[in-house]
């Protein structure tokens, strides 16, 4: 599929069919176990609210970001075409496979971007300045399990961008990101889909130890 | 590339996800009119049948008759939308009939912003629009959407989980607004109760309705249905005169939720058969609202899955 923002333009790869998926004797297994579903294979509208967001501001060349729950990876390929050097992570293989391809559909080589496995409940010892997550907080569980992720590997002044349609799930993200040491500031905005549909959301700053605002 | 057929003024559509292609030679039953072709069946099979009492054709008939009649005047852009019903006989003859289609009822923004979501399993016959219509006004109450996936004639099986999973991930994607933090419901109706066991664990549902449903104590007494529902809310809506769907499997099948701590509540009601969602739609949309809102989405907790 192609996104159009009116201002820049990308490919993004994705699978012609996800009810395959739905079949994975593994994909079913996860589900039993946690509700698994395969919604890396969809494109959110949380993600393209984040890219348009991304894209609004100028960033310094070269900017380490890693995004997690990367799914087809429309956040990380929007951070890539302004000079962000993007590590796409999802606990789904080919998630992170997808992204990597679309990386290369669009021109962008090992050079810009990586990629490697990341579940929000073991979070690697590594640190970013900038973490994208493009609809990562659609369940009140995941809600812990990121801010626990950003603690770890969200570097020092560093600033993780997240963004939501309004997502229930994220009523309490004020106070559970204040309980992890962190502040939060949310702007509103929005963005065009893919279908060419505008959608809402919210834009979710998460720094260390500011002031929190809204 | 998806396509659907909207009757966005309604808020119904009905949602072709162009992802298969199957052969369909009963496809001109799908371009008549849905009423005519269900009432003409009524008139014929509630005569036929050896087993209803003339009485119960009669409300049969009624019931039937005045609920598309209500469809025609409230959505009449939803009526004339092609219909599934063919992907029913395809089902019968042993043909492919699962296409990934989806009823949806999406409530405007000026009733809900964000709505919750509520999947319907429709029983035997196929997948009617008069069912999806029939939850319009619950939904807007509510501030839910409504899905219903089609499973051909309605033999809910192993590929229940599948056909549910499909519909929701397309439809989110689809409409941004509908958030299942809101509530997430499965009802099913008559066999869809099959349907709604099979596939109990396969969301994060917020509750599960059993409406004239089929309900095999055997499966639900398995160890990953128990597990997974202890302490969670059940609502079981049943007919005391249904003929299709013994009461007696229905009392039996209670117990079994009972006896391993499920937070079932059984609704009886007197005099009403198989066509209770229809016949006595107020009644069972006001149970089920205050049965939502009673166990609503902040009063869920759902435990770890078995090893």
């Amino acid at each position: 599929m192609s996104w159009d923002n009116g201002r820049r333009s990308l490919w993004v790869l994705r699978p012609q069919d996800f009810e395959p998926l739905l079949d994975d004797p593994d994909v079913r297994l996860r589900n039993a176990a946690d509700d698994y579903m395969p919604y890396w294979a969809q494109a959110w509208a949380g993600a393209f609210v984040l890219a348009d967001a991304l894209l609004q501001k100028a960033w310094p060349p070269g900017t380490q970001a890693l995004e997690i729950g990367c799914g087809l990876g429309v956040t990380g390929l929007a951070a890539l075409q302004l000079g962000i050097k993007v590590d796409f992570t999802d606990h789904e293989p080919l998630a992170v496979a997808f992204a990597l391809a679309s990386a290369g559909a669009n021109g962008f080589g090992a050079q810009a971007c990586g990629g490697y496995l990341l579940d929000y409940r073991w979070p690697v010892d590594r640190k970013y300045p900038l973490i994208l997550g493009g609809e990562v907080l659609y369940e009140e569980r995941l809600v812990r399990q990121v801010c626990g992720l950003l603690v770890q590997m969200l570097a020092p002044g560093g600033e993780a961008w997240l963004a939501d349609p309004y997502r229930r799930a994220c009523d309490r993200l004020d106070e559970i990101v204040a309980q992890a040491g962190m502040t939060l500031q949310s702007i509103e905005s929005d963005a065009l889909t893919n279908r060419g549909e505008r959608v809402k959301g919210y834009v979710r700053i998460i720094r260390h130890g500011l002031k929190s605002g809204s | 590339m998806m396509r659907g057929a909207p009757a966005e003024d309604s808020g119904f559509f009905s949602i072709w996800p162009a992802r298969k292609a199957v052969f369909r030679p009963f496809r001109p039953i799908s371009n008549m009119p849905e009423d005519r072709v269900v009432n003409a069946g009524a008139a014929v099979f509630t005569r036929l049948d050896p087993f209803m009492a003339r009485h119960h054709a009669r409300r049969v008939r009624q019931v039937l008759g005045q609920n598309y009649a209500a469809i025609r005047a409230e959505s009449p852009e939803f009526m004339a939308l092609p219909g599934v019903s063919d992907l029913a006989l395809n089902h019968l003859c042993g043909l492919h009939h699962d296409t990934g289609h989806y009823y949806a009822y999406i409530p405007a923004e000026s009733v809900v912003m964000k709505p919750g979501l509520l999947v319907f399993l429709h029983g035997n016959a196929g997948n009617l629009k008069l069912f999806c219509h029939r939850w319009k006004n619950l939904a807007n109450s509510l501030g839910l959407a409504v899905l219903a996936p089609t499973n051909g004639f309605g033999f809910w099986g192993r590929n229940s989980a599948k056909v549910i999973q499909s519909a929701i991930i397309d439809a989110l994607g689809r409409w941004p607004k509908i958030d299942p933090g809101h509530g997430q419901w499965l009802v099913g109706l008559s066999d869809g109760g099959n349907g709604l066991t099979r596939a109990a664990n396969a969301c994060p549902w917020h509750g599960l309705v059993y409406l004239s449903a089929t309900m095999r104590a055997k499966e639900l007494a398995a160890h990953d249905f128990i597990h997974q529902w202890k302490n969670r809310p059940v609502l079981v809506m049943h007919g005391r005169a249904d003929h299709n769907v013994s009461p007696r499997m229905v009392h039996k099948s209670i117990e079994v939720l009972q006896a391993g701590a499920v937070d079932v509540s059984a609704e009886w009601y007197d005099g009403e058969d198989h066509f209770l969602t229809l016949g006595a739609a107020d009644a069972v949309d006001s149970r089920i609202a205050s049965w939502i809102r009673a166990v609503g989405p902040d009063h869920i907790a759902r435990p770890a899955a078995s090893s």
